[in-house]
């Protein structure tokens, strides 16, 4: 409980004053009620979802959920890749159809 | 001197390029490397995609019981990275990530350039067409959907929808495009000196790691589209091969059977479906017409193949017998060379069923070898080169490499050949050439008498089809052991009737059935031979009875199959459409059994239609007069050798027979 506190805190900041975090459990008519004072938090999960928390209780209760506002940055390992690709197609499109057009000139 | 220096450029280029992915590294970074031990197993499994292999294999430059394994599934995070560590008996297994696409693009980029060390040819410089940038990355990319059960367990970026965000298929697309550009370069000055390297596809495998594609395909498919624009497609080849695939498609039910492509991946159809039917069905056009305009652009200089011949076979010596003492050159071995499986790691003649690595089988090794030294017999006897003393040493390593293979076949055929060659002129003076003939015809004759004699008639006639019986399903509630005994029971009371028609009606392949049929005459014409003692006898004699047995055993095409096989470089049904009951013991049972003739090989894939075909080719070219006759011996070896091996499954022998044949009419034997 205590790791889970300071996770909490780490994600969320310290708790105002007044409230405590409690488990709603799957109550389905349990509502977050939103904290203008507080100042909003967006979380990530680890497959990349966003949420932003409108309350420290909110915020709580996804961190506890396993929510982090670290963000899990997937390695794109095929974006790279794609790109390390078009950059090479440009350049040798570049050279090879320069020399093409400088041989029908010489022509 | 300016060349010299931009040729040691290119080279220093190539090799960067290939060991810096092993070799990147943060030297400040949390994770050193560690003697790899079974304490540091944790460590490494805690530790994946951060370490290179270059840092663990410095820490453990020592150790012999760590085997290095590819693992082809990695991210491009984890490329050239420990992605794990295991310890199996005694030997602890460290995976490194290679990322197939990354691997492509690699791999794609250093034969590419390789090809730039080939000298520019005197000859007119061709233009080759820009239609192949767009139409060469269209088909192979399209391979990616159309295999996609293999694809989508080699990548973990495989993704085979679509669409304008997949970067899987694009990154492919691109790379092609890319690898077309610099082909077209190449070709434009390279294209007629080309055909002199060849002998290097056998050190440079060109198998893409992770992909079921060769390097050559390639390369040739693009030589394909060329010769397709400049000669059309009129060509009595293409109208042939049109036939065919008239055949192959409309003949096809979609099968869900699948072939992981194991040691001859690079040049199978894994799928047994129409659409990758189709797509190798355009593979293969565009390979023989490749073939057809490289045979048109060529001009054969003897000097300088021959010493590529040396250069390759010792290379492979070489690079095999460092694989199998460290096994940081095995592994880099597979990834520079495009080996389809890891070489050995023994100084063992043969292990994997895989000869170091350099080539899937032990058999097209050997006859490399052997055409390699029969080549230089044949070009020294007749003055087409002098001997170097420089050509010793390779020529020792190329026969040392040729007794490692073990094939006794190429071995006792390049004895044989060589005395041909060495004898046929002294001979052609004093006797005609009728004689010649007539005396192998006696000799043949004489020596099959004394077979017949030595052995019983009556093993040697049915030995093969009792061999394929004990592979059938019959008896499937019987052991194997009873199934044996009431087989041999059927066999020797020569009741084979009993045993096909009325025990196991239906279980036998079609080809079984067929060649009991052929056997066992209605109608017995005398003094005629019948064909299945002979091929009973011969498989006796070359030790192939028990892989022809289970070719046959597992060979079971209908009508239209049989006349025109099931399309090129297609063995699924081969391997898994006949149910059958293989009589071996039970560590062999899983294994690959491939037919083991490339004349079955070709019944496979174009049918006896298609074997006919071939022989039309192949006695025109052996009957017709050229320059240099006398070099129709090489075509003459390796066909006789490919009767017993699988080398037309290897696109390196593929190219080896296609060069022993425009070796005859395009050589010139002075230097360019």
């Amino acid at each position: 409980m205590e790791q889970n506190l300071n996770n909490i805190e780490n994600s969320c900041g310290v708790a105002p004053e007044g409230i405590s975090y409690f488990d709603p459990g799957n109550d389905p008519n349990f509502v977050f009620v939103n904290d203008p004072n507080f100042i909003k938090v967006t979380l990530y999960d680890s497959e990349g979802n966003v949420a932003i928390m409108n309350s420290w209780f909110e915020c709580a209760h996804y961190v506890n959920g396993g929510w982090s506002n670290a963000q899990i940055l997937n390695y794109q390992g095929d974006r790279i890749m794609f790109l390390f690709a078009s950059l090479f197609a440009v350049i040798s499109s570049i050279y090879y159809f320069s020399n093409i057009r400088k041989k029908y000139v010489k022509k | 001197m300016l060349k010299n220096r931009s040729t040691a450029l290119l080279v220093l280029l190539i090799f960067s390029i290939f060991i810096f992915p092993f070799y990147r590294h943060d030297s400040n970074d949390l994770y050193e490397a560690v003697e790899v031990d079974e304490i540091s197993i944790g460590y490494y499994q805690s530790t994946t995609c951060n370490i290179s292999l270059y840092e663990v294999y410095s820490k453990n430059i020592r150790s012999k019981n760590i085997q290095y394994n590819a693992h082809n599934y990695a991210g491009l995070e984890c490329f050239g990275k420990i992605t794990g560590v295991d310890k199996v008996a005694d030997t602890f297994i460290v995976s490194i990530g290679t990322n197939s696409s990354f691997s492509f693009i690699i791999q794609l980029i250093i034969w590419s350039l390789f090809l730039f060390l080939i000298k520019k040819s005197n000859r007119k410089k061709i233009n080759p067409t820009n239609l192949s940038l767009l139409i060469i990355p269209i088909i192979f990319t399209s391979q990616h959907i159309l295999e996609k059960r293999f694809y989508a367990a080699q990548n973990k970026y495989f993704d085979p929808d679509i669409s304008f965000g997949n970067y899987y298929l694009l990154t492919i697309f691109l790379s092609l495009y890319v690898f077309c550009i610099l082909i077209n370069i190449l070709l434009e000055e390279r294209l007629s000196n080309l055909i002199n390297y060849i002998p290097f596809t056998f050190i440079f495998i060109g198998t893409f790691n992770g992909l079921n594609l060769n390097f050559y395909i390639l390369l040739l498919s693009i030589m394909g589209i060329n010769n397709l624009k400049f000669y059309g497609f009129n060509t009595l080849l293409n109208k042939i091969y049109l036939v065919f695939s008239f055949f192959w498609i409309f003949s096809r039910n979609d099968n869900y059977t699948f072939f992981d492509g194991d040691k001859i991946r690079g040049m199978v159809n894994t799928s047994n479906t129409l659409s990758s039917q189709m797509y190798w069905i355009i593979v293969i056009a565009l390979l023989l017409n490749g073939l057809s305009f490289l045979y048109a652009k060529s001009s054969i200089n003897i000097t300088l193949l021959i010493k590529n011949f040396l250069i390759s076979g010792s290379l492979i010596v070489l690079f095999g017998l460092l694989g199998a003492n460290s096994n940081l050159v095995n592994i880099l071995n597979l990834y520079m060379f495009g080996q389809n499986k890891t070489g050995m790691r023994s100084f063992d003649s043969i292990a994997g069923n895989t000869w170091r690595g350099f080539s899937a089988s032990a058999e097209s090794a050997g006859e490399f070898y052997a055409f390699i030294l029969l080549f230089y017999i044949v070009c020294l006897f007749y003055k087409k080169i002098n001997f170097r003393y420089l050509d010793l040493p390779m020529l020792l390593a190329v026969s040392f490499g040729l007794y490692k293979t073990n094939n006794f076949a190429a071995t006792i055929s390049l004895i044989i050949f060589s005395i041909l060659i060495i004898l046929y002129p002294k001979l052609r003076n004093i006797v005609s050439v009728k004689s010649i003939f007539l005396g192998i015809i006696i000799v043949t004759v004489s020596f099959g008498l004394f077979i017949v004699n030595k052995y019983n008639y009556s093993y040697l006639s049915k030995e093969l089809l009792y061999e394929a019986s004990q592979h059938a399903n019959f008896y499937p509630n019987l052991t194997n052991y009873e199934k044996y005994l009431l087989i041999t029971e059927y066999f020797d009371a020569g009741d084979v009737n009993t045993l096909f028609n009325i025990d196991n009606p239906g279980r036998a392949s079609s080809t079984l059935s067929r060649l009991i049929d052929i056997s066992t005459p209605n109608v017995n014409i005398p003094l005629l031979p019948n064909s299945i003692p002979i091929l009973s006898t011969t498989a006796i004699l070359i030790n192939r009875t028990e892989m022809w047995g289970i070719f046959i055993a597992k060979y079971s095409p209908n009508l239209v199959e049989t006349l025109f096989g099931n399309g090129p470089y297609q063995l699924n049904n081969y391997l898994y459409v006949q149910e059958i009951r293989l009589d071996l013991p039970e560590s062999k049972l899983s294994s690959l059994f491939l037919p083991h003739s490339s004349l079955a090989d070709l019944i496979i894939f174009s049918g006896l239609f298609g074997v006919l075909v071939f022989l039309y080719i192949s006695i025109k070219f052996l009957t017709k007069n050229y320059q240099n006759n006398y070099l129709k011996i090489l075509s003459v070896f390796l066909l006789v050798n490919f009767l017993k091996s699988d080398s037309l499954l290897y696109t390196n022998s593929v190219l080896l027979l296609f060069l022993s044949g425009a070796v005859v009419k395009l050589s010139t034997s002075s230097d360019d």
